[in-house]
């Protein structure tokens, strides 16, 4: 699709990428070959036109990975940034280990440079689009489908305990930092945990009853934001989660 | 690790009789290789810092799945504004780099200032400071700085006025105990006590701790590390909190305890491994310009260096 393949005269295209990978001694010997190797520059073989910009369809791997497309040309009047450039295919060549998230879509507008709205755009685009769902509809000021304090509901987490019930006790709001306490009892013993809605962890939020609305038997509104007085009236736990069996 | 900086190095002068003849012709070969017009950096560089804005704060999750709080800062159009040679009463060079940044208008701008910018070429600017550098590390005036500059992984030290905290008593200011709650102490229960001794001194030493003004000072906070670099804005997000209030502006440096001295000292040991964090090859030297910037990528992030904590130890 128009990326710059690059094929040394010594290597195969599947040693360079690699290369990240290899052992420190192996790499400072395939380093040393490249750059033992007359004028350099010269000695890359390139079998596709070249791109000066970003390639589009970069592979987007998760966010742990390395970007796979490592190819750039870079022109630079640096030697040593040439000589580092070239040796490797680095798109990044001051850090091996940096990963490379995929780049912002174009243009973005001057005031975010001048730092207006600099931070509600950072909480709209640092998490993965699931989490922007999640923190724009269940956990927004005013979403019809936000969930209210009082709903129960199911969190299931990347971790132990993988799956935890509970009623929401609270919801603190503060953009990426978005988080909710969800209140249970378990063999007679009250648990609350706080659950990051942004946190890799935090895989699936299932509302199993609504909370506020009209109120009556289904969907009692709750009059407080945080109910914490739950923690003294374990008759109220009760009423809320005879709701849920029943 | 091949080590492309540790190449140019003088080899160190070992104290060994029969090496005479071969170090003499290693030097030699050194100072042909060195030829090159653009400087390198050294483990014994000192480079230029940054002006950005603290623009806020945020929250971040590593690779494990750990939270951790990052603060935003954001380059305003920084620029170099000179660069300082002079020399000291005991003969010793100071070299140093001055950065502009944050456009400001004509209108506003000393006649002063407003000159001491042409001359630099570059529009006019609120903050003007300077950074200490090593020889090697000076930057052509006019250069455009990019948050480039930083490669995610590596330590810096941020400098800012502390937000202002007014007049306080000395349990804020010096964290003295007061007194106790109960037990018959009378309306003195946040009181600094005694301030003084009897006869001799006879008097209040200079420097005692009283009440004062608190914060509004400029404060360091050091060691903090870079997590993720936007060139496209021009962000540096760092771990941790910084002082000043949001918008303010802030001085980012390398850090000298865990990026200068480190380098200084592990170079003088022969550590190439250990001169730079880990994952960090070399830095940008003698800054990170906005041309660099806009031949790499535009967003870089750290990778997560610790195990997982989520995982117990064996």
């Amino acid at each position: 699709m128009g990326l710059a393949d690059v094929r040394y005269l010594l290597f195969d295209r599947s040693v360079v990428y690699n290369l990240g990978k290899c052992p420190s001694d192996t790499r400072s010997l395939l380093l040393l070959m490249v750059l033992a190797s007359p004028p350099s520059h010269l000695s890359i073989q390139f079998t596709r036109p070249l791109r000066k910009t970003a390639p589009e369809s970069v592979t987007r791997n998760s966010s742990r990975d390395v970007t796979r497309v490592t190819f750039r040309r870079f022109v630079t009047s640096n030697p040593n940034l040439t000589r580092a450039l070239s040796t490797a295919a680095q798109p990044y060549p001051f850090s091996t280990a940096a990963k490379i998230p995929p780049p912002p879509a174009n243009p973005l507008p001057e005031s975010l440079r001048q730092g207006k709205g600099l931070m509600q755009y950072l909480t709209q685009t640092l998490p993965s689009p699931e989490k922007q769902n999640l923190l724009s509809t269940y956990f927004s000021r005013r979403h019809p489908l936000r969930v209210l304090p009082g709903s129960v509901l199911t969190v299931t987490l990347g971790h132990a305990p993988t799956t935890f019930s509970g009623v929401l006790m609270s919801v603190r709001r503060r953009g990426l930092d978005t988080s909710f306490v969800l209140r249970n009892v378990i063999n007679r013993t009250g648990v609350e945990m706080q659950f990051f809605v942004s946190s890799p962890h935090l895989r699936n939020i299932k509302v199993l009853q609504r909370a506020g609305g009209g109120g009556g038997k289904a969907g009692r509104r709750m009059r407080r934001a945080k109910l914490f007085y739950l923690r003294d009236s374990p008759e109220k736990m009760t009423a809320i989660s005879a709701g849920v069996r029943g | 690790m091949l080590r492309l900086w540790a190449l140019g190095q003088r080899p160190r002068i070992f104290s060994c009789r029969s090496l005479h003849t071969t170090t003499v012709n290693n030097a030699a070969a050194a100072s042909d290789t060195t030829s090159s017009s653009a400087p390198e950096w050294t483990p014994t560089s000192i480079r230029t810092g940054l002006i950005a804005r603290k623009r806020g704060m945020t929250v971040m999750w590593d690779d494990h799945g750990a939270r951790f709080p990052v603060t935003v800062l954001q380059l305003e159009n920084c620029q170099v504004t000179a660069n300082i040679q002079t020399v000291r009463k005991d003969q010793s060079e100071y070299h140093a780099v001055q950065v502009a940044a944050s456009d400001k208008r004509e209108k506003t701008t000393t006649k002063q200032m407003l000159g001491h910018f042409k001359k630099a070429g570059v529009p006019p600017k609120r903050i003007v400071k300077e950074f200490p550098v090593t020889p090697d590390a000076h930057v052509p005036v006019g250069t455009t700085l990019s948050a480039i500059h930083f490669v995610p992984g590596q330590f810096v030290d941020v400098i800012a006025n502390s937000i202002g905290k007014g007049f306080q008593g000395t349990m804020k200011r010096w964290n003295f105990k007061g007194l106790r709650a109960s037990h018959g102490v009378s309306v003195s229960h946040r009181s600094a006590g005694a301030i003084g001794a009897h006869q001799d001194p006879g008097r209040v030493w200079p420097g005692k701790k009283m009440a004062g003004r608190l914060g509004g000072e400029r404060t360091t906070t050091q060691n903090l590390a870079v997590v993720r670099i936007d060139s496209s804005l021009d962000l540096i997000f760092v771990r941790g909190c910084v002082p000043g209030v949001d918008d303010a502006h802030v001085m980012v440096r390398d850090a000298k305890k865990k990026m200068t001295s480190v380098a200084q000292v592990q170079h003088a040991k022969g550590e190439t491994d250990k001169v730079l964090p880990k994952g960090i090859d070399i830095m940008p030297f003698p800054a990170g310009t906005r041309e660099m910037a806009a031949q790499l990528p535009p967003i870089i992030q750290a990778p997560t260096h610790r195990r997982s904590p989520f995982i117990p130890r064996s």
